[in-house]
């Protein structure tokens, strides 16, 4: 009690209004290295979505006859809210790459057992809900990649016969599939997402990591590091943003097959090349069911452990070599459309 | 846990059972609300005027069946045709679109001789006798780039847009980025400086 008056004596009058003193709580001094930091710089490049977010909802049309021409109004008439949009679209990569790095960084080592499975699952669920802010955000656009991405979606809602039902343009004549897919992605999907990540850092809090070692450090020292490293994460976004601005192709045509999916999407094209349309399901499924698996099949030292991580390093690798394979294999048909010439 | 594994399983079994029975019903009754065909029809351009005539193509529809075509918008629902259906599940027909129809969003919808939507198409109805606006609602537009040559060949090329830059913005997002890099390089510069500090 009395350390925390000093505290918040030492941070002035409004650190002591708003009881920042909570956060000098003691945390494993082994968190404070770089594999320890990459949720919550994940987390960084998800606020940045969702400030650069907010200022697009005011200049996206979600009609899908409008969709097109708002981004091209943007890009062509507005630079400040064109910078935004740039910035958004480097952040989502950025993100996914980094919740990936962070999957892997837990993975590794093992922060999933017991008692974290809590943490492990909700993380697998915030990935599920990023992957689909990433669709989504991929079919606003209206572009062909856009009616690309929906045309699979529709294939794959149709496979998932009822459960898909969502993703079918006739699912209420009273609006359009694209003005509900914004609708999924500036709201059930965000708020979704922050009601998980809440659980999952309540248990990061509560539980604590998995850092081992007896030494402690303030958590504040921890944050004064995650704070700069997130400076930094932020102004290489922006300087990505400002260097390479975000692409847009022609308004989609519908029926057609020429382009392929953005790069956190590569691994489910690579495997829809190998499988016909059956990929789509098929890697997404072994993905996230492996995922699921984890937390179960690696619980204490031992056979099933060995084989759990070595297989997670496999997929992990498999994953890889996909992206890189799909990135430069020809551009193939997965739904039998024309391939417009190609 | 043990206690509540023992003591109440065959509960949880009773509801898990009852939950199986309402899926596969659900299941079933949304099932049983597909027995149309879903069509697709498909429009010369998705854009047209009140009053003009309109060709609409269908496909993969009911064979020898009858679907109604009606716009759904701001108007409200205008029903254009009953139109039959060949024996392949198709139709070509021309329609008049009624000059009282307000311009704006709408939803061309195919109907089933029960009511049920089987195939649907956004499209966006211009003023009648106005010129072709296809970016109503958006002013400031014409002559836009990227807007040539649309909807010719579908390609995921980039469109070189002309994108409007401006000195301001471009300087203030560099100097935010640079105030950016200083904080991130001052923070972690910081808590090197300062060593971990051991909790009492
Ligand atoms: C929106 C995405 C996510 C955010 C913002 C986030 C945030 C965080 C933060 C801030 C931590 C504290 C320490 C650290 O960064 O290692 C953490 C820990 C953890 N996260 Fe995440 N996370 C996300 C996604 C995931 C995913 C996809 C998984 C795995 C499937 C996951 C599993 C875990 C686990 C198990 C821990 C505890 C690690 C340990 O104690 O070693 N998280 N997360």
């Amino acid at each position: 009690m009395t350390e925390a008056r000093s505290t918040a004596t030492r941070g002035g009058a409004i650190a002591e209004r708003l009881a920042l003193s909570a956060l000098d709580y003691p945390t494993p001094a082994r968190a404070n290295r770089w594999d320890f930091m990459l949720g919550a710089l994940t987390l960084v490049s998800l606020v940045v979505l969702a400030l650069t977010g907010i200022v697009l909802t005011q200049y996206y049309n979600p009609a899908p006859l409008s969709a097109h021409d708002s981004l091209l109004y943007i890009i062509s008439n507005s630079p400040a809210v064109s910078l935004l949009r740039d910035t958004h679209v480097w952040a989502a990569s950025a993100a996914l790459a980094l919740v990936f790095a962070h999957l892997a960084a837990v993975f590794w080592r093992r922060g999933f057992r017991n008692p974290r499975e809590g943490m492990w699952w909700s993380g697998v669920v915030l990935l599920i809900l990023l992957f689909g802010l990433a669709f989504t955000g991929t079919a606003l656009r209206a572009d062909q990649e856009a009616v690309e991405a929906l045309a699979h979606a529709a294939a794959g809602a149709k496979f998932a016969g009822a459960a898909g039902a969502l993703l079918s343009a006739d699912f209420t004549p009273s609006t359009p599939l694209l003005s509900r897919l914004y609708a999924f992605h500036v709201s059930t999907l965000p708020l979704a997402l922050i009601a998980l990540m809440a659980l999952h850092l309540w248990l990061v809090r509560n539980l604590g990591v998995s850092a081992v070692g007896p030494e402690r450090v303030r958590f504040t020292s921890h944050l004064r590091l995650i704070s700069g490293a997130g400076f930094v994460l932020v102004a290489i976004v922006a300087s990505a943003a400002l260097i390479w601005p975000a692409a847009l192709s022609a308004p989609g045509v519908v029926g057609f097959e020429v382009t392929k999916p953005s790069w956190p999407f590569l691994w489910v094209y690579a495997a829809e090349n190998l499988f016909g349309m059956a990929g789509m399901l098929i890697a997404p499924a072994v993905l996230f069911g492996f995922l699921a698996l984890v937390p179960i099949t690696d619980r204490h030292d031992g056979r099933a452990a060995q084989i759990t991580r070595v297989l997670g390093a496999v997929l992990f690798v498999l994953m890889i070599g996909a992206i890189i394979y799909a990135a430069i294999a020809p551009g193939q048909s997965h739904l039998g459309m024309d391939m417009g010439g190609v | 846990m043990h206690t509540f594994r023992h003591g109440s399983s065959a509960r949880w079994m009773r509801i898990g059972a009852i939950a199986l029975i309402a899926l596969v019903l659900s299941v079933a009754v949304y099932g049983n609300a597909e027995a149309h065909d879903q069509g697709t029809l498909k429009l010369v351009s998705k854009t047209f005027r009140a009053g003009d005539s309109l060709v609409v193509l269908g496909t993969k529809f009911t064979p020898d069946d009858e679907v109604t075509l009606l716009l759904l918008g701001v108007s409200g629902r205008i029903t254009l045709a009953k139109v039959p259906t060949d024996t392949a599940g198709g139709f070509r027909r021309v329609l008049l679109v009624p000059a009282s129809v307000a311009p704006g969003q709408y939803r061309l919808l195919a109907e089933a001789i029960d009511g049920d939507v089987v195939a649907g198409l956004d499209v966006m109805v211009t003023a009648a006798a106005a010129p072709m606006a296809p970016m109503a609602g958006v002013a400031n537009m014409e002559g836009m780039p990227g807007h040539e040559g649309m909807a010719t060949d579908p390609t995921g090329e980039a469109l070189s847009i002309d994108r409007e830059r401006s000195t301001a913005v471009t300087a203030t997002a560099i100097l935010l980025i640079i105030a950016c890099a200083a904080a991130g390089a001052m923070f972690l510069r910081g808590s090197h400086a300062n060593p971990l500090e051991e909790q009492s």
